[in-house]
């Protein structure tokens, strides 16, 4: 049973940092076996060089096209982030997507673009203004999540999750350590402990009873 | 053992509470378990100083710029001691909670009142540029800077109604409406300010940044776009296109008048961040703090004649 959430306040992180030294750092005296690590997708992706800035990216003209289709609210709203998604995913795939949407959008449903394209698309945070100093960022979902997790468990002996949770209380676990079930971490996370952006909690301590 | 382990301050983290019969910015140290404390002032600034407790998170200052606290540093003064200042803009009185847990809360209550009491009696007119078929600038993917402008005047009215001051929008829909008069209702509701809301339009798709636009020859206008300015560049962290004087508003006879340039809404990355709400909130939010500087400066108490 969870008996505390303790948000993490790190140092800015970079992509000179490694996810597992940040994460041994600041839990090394609060988390223990059968506590859980969670850590927020967006720094994993941030250690990784998956920061991008918008200016080093040359959009086609397919991306500047598409763009304006995956919903306004969402991501991918810039050329320069579609044109990444197209790069992460191909040509052939995007396509898929945008006529499953068009076909959704018939049949009056949505998410189809994301569901057909690629759920890992859903993970590119477009330009949003608020995570200093990666505010003019696009940021990519994280690679290998599962080696991240698995090497925290090493590092720290406590379990780990990496997820991606945003204020609406929508959360993913996209990798859980082999000693938990992640689903179930999913309602304990919904009132997003790691706040905003811009509050440089990206751990969360999930301390257990003993 | 957890329990027993020296208890560490894991994360400090404010936020700006407002109620009906509260407003307050409350401010908030985690810890691991708790510890000895005492909260006293020093000038304007309120310190906590806990004893037999370590810092698990980085010394050094953390940025609030909420209007009323400018910052919030960690130090830790002995090898077993951490001090948290709050640094103040203005000096408030304050009231300290403390609550169980995993994690601990240390909370420090910080009255708001000085800014409520710097724009009583104060009129402010918001004027959201553009409406109607006049769309103003266009982001070079969808986005209409008649639109965004709209967004960011309403979070700004919403702060200015949180301290009750007296506020006014030009528009609240989407209406064409000629700028004379726009201006005619800054002189006919006697308004104190005239704040107007755009973004900046370039044919070069690569300018970006947030600039202030002020009447020309008037030292007030001069002073509060300054202000303005800065205090939205400690919140937006953008590109400074500095300030400019503009005939335009001549007309407004004794009301001090900026104009802001919040984005270039024609740069691919800054029509980007226009979609975000939380952007919009920082902006009004930056806005916001340049005027209450500007009051809480003697040269915006004083009624000169402008
Ligand atoms: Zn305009």
């Amino acid at each position: 049973m969870i008996v505390g959430k303790i948000p993490i306040r790190t140092h800015v992180i970079t992509e000179k940092d490694d996810i597992v030294d940040v994460v041994f750092k600041y839990t090394g005296e609060i988390a223990g076996p059968g506590d859980v690590i969670a850590v927020a997708e967006t720094v994993v992706a941030i250690t990784q060089g998956r920061a991008i800035l918008p200016e080093t990216v040359r959009p086609g003209t397919l991306a500047k096209f598409l763009c304006r289709f995956p919903g306004k609210d969402g991501s991918l709203a810039t050329p320069q982030a579609m044109h990444l998604a197209i790069t992460e995913t191909g040509v052939p795939r995007i396509f898929l997507g945008v006529a499953a949407a068009a076909a959704g959008k018939i049949a009056g449903r949505k998410g189809d673009f994301y569901r057909v394209a690629g759920r890992h698309l859903t993970l590119i945070d477009d330009v949003a203004g608020t995570m200093w100093p990666f505010q003019r960022h696009i940021i990519l979902g994280p690679k290998t999540p599962q080696e991240v997790v698995d090497r925290i468990k090493d590092a720290t002996g406590a379990e780990a999750v990496v997820t991606d949770v945003n204020d609406i209380g929508n959360v993913d676990i996209l990798a859980a350590s082999n000693g938990i079930d992640g689903k179930a971490l999913i309602k304990e996370l919904e009132d997003n402990p790691f706040g905003n952006d811009d509050q440089q909690t990206p751990i969360v301590v999930l301390k257990m009873a003993e | 053992m957890f329990s027993q382990k020296q208890p560490r301050i894991t994360n400090i983290w404010s936020k700006v509470i407002e109620s009906d019969e509260a407003y307050f910015t409350k401010v908030v140290v985690e810890s691991t378990g708790a510890y000895k404390y005492s909260v006293g002032r020093q000038g304007n600034d309120i310190v906590l100083i806990g004893a037999g407790v370590v810092a698990n998170m980085p010394t050094g200052p953390i940025e609030v710029n909420d209007g009323l606290v400018s910052d919030i540093t960690l130090h830790e003064s002995r090898p077993d001691a951490a001090t948290v200042t709050i640094h103040m803009e203005h000096p408030a009185g304050y009231r300290v909670e403390s609550s169980e847990g995993i994690p601990v809360r240390t909370a420090i209550f910080l009255e708001r009142s000085t800014i409520a009491g710097l724009l009583q009696g104060k009129k402010i007119l918001i004027d959201p540029g553009h409406g109607g078929k006049d769309v103003g600038g266009k982001g070079p993917v969808n986005l209409l800077e008649k639109n965004v402008v709209l967004l960011i005047a309403n979070e700004l009215e919403q702060l200015f109604r949180q301290v009750d001051a007296s506020v006014l929008l030009t528009r609240k829909g989407d209406e064409s409406i000629p700028v004379h008069n726009r201006l005619k209702m800054a002189k006919d509701e006697r308004a104190d300010l005239f704040i107007g809301i755009h973004t900046h339009t370039d044919n070069n798709c690569k300018v970006g940044g947030t600039a202030v636009l002020y009447k020309a020859s008037s030292r007030e206008s001069l002073d509060l776009a300054k202000l303005v300015k800065d205090e939205l560049i400690r919140k937006l962290k953008l590109t400074d296109r500095g300030l400019k004087g503009s005939r335009k508003f001549a007309v407004l006879e004794g009301i001090p008048v900026v104009e802001v340039e919040v984005v270039a809404i024609t740069n691919w990355v800054e029509e980007g961040l226009l979609r975000s709400p939380t952007f919009h909130k920082r902006a009004a939010e930056g806005i916001f703090n340049g005027i209450t500087k500007y009051y809480a400066t003697t040269d915006g108490n004083k009624k000169v004649k402008v």
